[in-house]
């Protein structure tokens, strides 16, 4: 395919070229990301090391039949030799928006999506379902692109499929989603390790999909096996502390967990959400109680919209509107011992079942 | 050299210069772009060396910006308003209510200046009635068709302005007829924009070009300048019309030329950025903004007369009061293709005419839209707001 | 006029309210209007809020101010009334009791409670939003899945 703007041509041929310069440095992955097939090709042996990590759980083993996969193509400038495309500077496609410090782009006609950050380009082509990426560095990628890679293109195509991304953690009690939404800070993400750390199963610790099925549920998604915890949270945590990754950071960047090598039996694809937790730490001690629905929305949704890039749409809040309306909420109360999380989860599932929901 | 600085050596001179503190809000500030950040920035700095302080109020457009940064003198605090406002969170807009109240305490400002209809007006209307401080209400778009009604933001920001000043008579018009309150507490202040560098070469005239740039939406009425080229054409098989610009109107725009048998001679070379203009008006021969809309202003149709370029404009708005028909430029009715190719043919085929009237236009452009001429007048309402008192209810 | 004598709570349904620093903050969230209220309107809100009937707050709120009872009555049954035809309280029933609660410190000089209502909220955002949305990349044709 040769037709498009020069921008996207640019990148086919880039990508190409790293191929065919390292035939014997590509990676080949499978995933499912929220059931969609997913091929990763990463040209590049140690930027394939990191870019696989997050994903890890949501590999497959066999290239699933049916619908064209999602293709990725990535390649490490300095392993190849092949840098990006100059015309992927900013302003190359027609429209252009300032983001999380970085270039959003897109084609006038919406089919080209593009992020570029620091030193990273990622472009989407949503017709023809694929992303192409070039990295400079797999040894020096950011921290983002190590916790998170390509959220933002992510995001888009995520959204084309109805999958809104929420800001939330998720985690599952019994085969039942938790979705604990909330700003960093709140507590969310100590809440959520202590919770897999003592047996529940995790989906996600800050984004996550949420997809409305036909028969009105609600399921949620797992988009990253991640998890990101201030060094002062995480020492509460002392066995795992260990498997944290922070060695390249700053000082004050938190570390990155990934949770697929720390506990793998406990990551889980998806799950149906059951109940919306809102955090309140501090308590003299663990009860649960019911949150109204407007509580829930705001909370959903005031971060979710300070948060994700690009911002969530009216299909978005419609979706979060209609899933306070059919999934009770609850404010868990916490005292300091995080061996109550999982307790405390459990009673939620356990006030949710009986109010009539999965 | 700081405000007090200038103070006191003004005062060992004999003059007397009393500096003010100045809230100015904005929906947006630097680094977004846009046309009331550009101006701001502009008007800010020169404000400062005139010995004002002055503290912006803007919203955070960009995430990683720190919520308070100085830049030329001017201390700018962003919040959050925005998305608090679009996500209903009466929790966090509660918080930032009280955070614009607790920095317009520690400001203390002698004037507030408002910069904005847009939505965080909310803020200001709910923390500007405690300060007690007068208000300046700059509108550097048309007036909102629900000016008049005292349930909305703007009727209310309106209505509680001290001073309101326009960006042009047509403006002022329009808000006086909606709240005829206003009539003796409004005035208008042009925009101002200085010659550019470039010094403009001669109108092409064998190969002569039409130049019309902007955003190519429906309400700028580039389609009625496509089907007036038509004849155009016809006339000067040489002429050729340029159309700068993006916009949703493109592909419908460019659909139009090819039916009309115009797609060799029409020609779109998308957006420009805003020091390229000068070079694009420099290979112009005309310029031709048949907006359809009431523009407030005419910014296009300025530039265009800095760089010695006959315009021919509709009469619409505020555009009227920077093309003087028949001195500097050719007016017509809006939606008219024929009129708008009779004025453009009578330009083409006289170039000494078209000559005179852009010579014209560059003259008046200087003397009555310069950027020192902006600056002195807001120095002037600043000054005067000091007699005006506080807001009205 | 409706009758009164009564209860009025805030439509919890329709309704996401805030008092910080005496000032109220309201928003109608099925349609996005915004509204505002300081001082005595504040007041109003909040002692409807705690369940007491209107006579209770008219008589509650003459007594911290020192005017005339049949002064707060007046704006308090108008202020009461364009709160139900906004769909901001609903009746409640009658009776209802809990603490009044004691007379704030720093009150200001009476004046007639106003509710500030902003409709154009919604379209003012509408216009220019913040950071680049979904809405903004709209895919135009078929997105060959």
């Amino acid at each position: 395919m040769s037709d498009g703007p020069p921008h996207v041509v640019a990148m086919r041929r880039a990508f190409d070229e790293a191929l065919a310069r390292c035939p014997g440095e590509v990676r080949e992955t499978r995933y499912a990301f929220a059931g969609r097939a997913v091929h990763l090709r990463v040209v590049g042996a140690r930027l394939a090391e990191r870019i696989q990590r997050p994903f890890a759980h949501l590999r497959r083993d066999r290239a699933a039949v049916g619908a064209e996969p999602l293709r990725i193509d990535l390649w490490d400038e300095h392993e190849t030799g092949v840098a990006s495309p100059a015309d992927a500077a900013p302003g190359a496609l027609d429209h252009e928006w300032l983001a999380c410090d970085g270039t959003l782009s897109a084609s006038a006609d919406g089919r080209y999506v593009s992020f570029t950050y620091q030193d990273s380009v990622t472009l989407l082509d949503r017709q023809g379902q694929r992303m192409i990426g070039g990295r400079r560095s797999g040894s020096h990628l950011s921290r983002g692109e190590c916790s998170k890679p390509f959220v933002v293109m992510l995001t888009v195509w995520y959204s084309d499929l109805r999958v809104q991304i929420l800001h939330a953690g998720l985690l599952a009690h019994d085969g039942v989603g938790v979705l604990l939404p909330g700003e960093s800070g709140t507590g969310k993400s100590t809440t959520s390790l202590a919770g897999v750390a003592h047996g529940l199963e995790f989906l996600g610790d800050d984004f996550v999909g949420c997809e409305r099925r036909d028969d009105g549920t609600f399921h949620g998604h797992s988009i990253f096996s991640t998890a990101c915890l201030a060094r002062s949270g995480l020492d509460r945590f002392g066995d795992i502390r260990a498997h944290a990754v922070e060695d390249r950071f700053p000082e004050e960047e938190k570390p990155i967990l990934f949770l697929a090598e720390v506990f793998p039996e406990r990551l889980r694809a998806t799950a149906p959400i059951g109940a919306i937790v809102l955090l309140r730490v501090g308590a003299e001690r663990t009860k649960v109680r019911p949150a109204t629905r407007p509580e829930a929305l705001r909370q959903l949704a005031a971060s979710t919209l300070h948060t994700v890039v690009p911002r969530p749409g009216r299909a978005a809040l419609e979706m979060m509107g209609a899933l306070v309306a059919q999934v009770p909420a609850y404010r868990l109360h916490l005292g300091t011992d995080l061996r109550d999380v999982p307790g405390g989860i459990a009673e939620v599932v356990a006030q949710a079942r009986r109010r009539g929901s999965p | 050299m700081n405000a007090r600085t200038l103070y006191h050596s003004e005062a060992g001179l004999g003059i007397t210069r009393h500096f003010m503190r100045v809230l100015y809000w904005t929906d947006w500030y630097l680094p977004s772009i846009g046309g009331v950040e550009v101006f701001s920035a502009r008007l800010l700095p020169a404000l400062v060396r005139h010995g004002h302080q002055i503290t912006v109020v803007a919203g955070h457009h960009r995430t990683g910006l720190p919520d308070v940064t100085a830049r030329d003198g001017v201390d700018v605090h962003r919040f959050w308003f925005h998305l608090a406002l679009a996500a209903n969170d009466v929790d966090r807009i509660s918080e930032l209510l009280a955070a614009v109240a607790a920095l317009t305490r520690r400001v203390a400002p002698d004037l507030i200046h408002l910069n904005t209809l847009g939505p965080s007006v909310l803020f200001h209307l709910e923390s500007s009635r405690r300060s007690g401080a007068p208000v300046l209400l700059t509108m550097h778009s048309p007036v909102p068709d629900d000016a008049a009604r005292t349930d909305t933001l703007c009727g209310r920001a309106l209505r509680s302005a001290s001073w309101v000043n326009c960006n042009s008579h047509a403006v002022r018009r329009d808000l006086c007829r909606l709240l005829p309150e206003l009539a003796d507490r409004s005035s208008v202040t042009y925009y101002g924009m200085d010659p550019p560098a470039l010094a403009p070469a001669p109108r092409p005239r064998a190969a002569p070009r039409i130049l019309g740039f902007g955003r190519l939406v429906t309400d700028k009425g580039f389609d009625v300048a496509v089907r007036a080229f038509a004849t155009v054409v016809r006339r000067l098989p040489s002429a050729r019309l340029v159309l700068a610009g993006e916009g949703a109107a493109r592909p419908e725009l460019e659909r139009l030329a090819s039916a009309l048998g115009l797609a060799e001679s029409v020609e779109f070379v998308g957006a420009v950025a805003p020091e390229d203009v000068p070079a694009l008006l420099d290979r112009a021969s005309l310029v031709v903004v048949p907006s359809r809309w009431d523009e407030p202003f005419g910014l296009v149709a300025l530039e265009a007369a800095l760089m010695a370029r006959p315009v021919v404009a509709t009469r619409v708005g505020g555009l009227v009061e920077v093309v003087e028909n028949g001195t500097t430029g050719v007016v017509v009715d809006p939606d008219d293709p024929d009129a708008l190719a009779g004025a453009m043919l009578v330009l083409l085929e006289d170039p000494a005419t078209a000559d005179r009237l852009g010579r014209a236009a560059r003259a008046r452009a200087e003397a009555r839209f310069g950027w020192d001429r902006c600056v002195a007048e807001y120095a002037g309402l600043y000054e005067r707001s000091r007699n005006i008192g506080g807001q009205n209810a | 006029m409706p009758e009164h004598r009564g209860t009025f709570a805030p439509n919890r349904n329709e309704v996401a309210a805030k008092v910080i620093d005496g000032e109220l903050i309201i928003i109608r969230l099925s349609d996005g209007t915004y509204y505002s209220m300081d001082n005595v309107g504040t007041q109003v809100w909040e002692l409807l809020e705690r369940g007491h009937a209107l006579p209770a707050v008219i008589a509650t709120l003459a007594a911290w101010y020192g005017v005339a009872a049949d002064r707060v009555e007046r704006d308090a049954a108008a202020l009461v009334d364009e709160l139900l035809a906004e769909r901001l309280v609903v009746a409640a029933g009658a009776g209802g009791g809990g603490e009044e609660g004691a007379r704030p410190a720093d009150l200001l000089a009476y004046d007639a409670p106003r509710l500030n209502v902003y409709r154009d909220m919604g379209n003012l955002l509408a216009l220019d939003p913040p950071t680049p949305g979904i809405d903004d990349l709209p895919l135009k044709g078929d997105k060959g899945r």
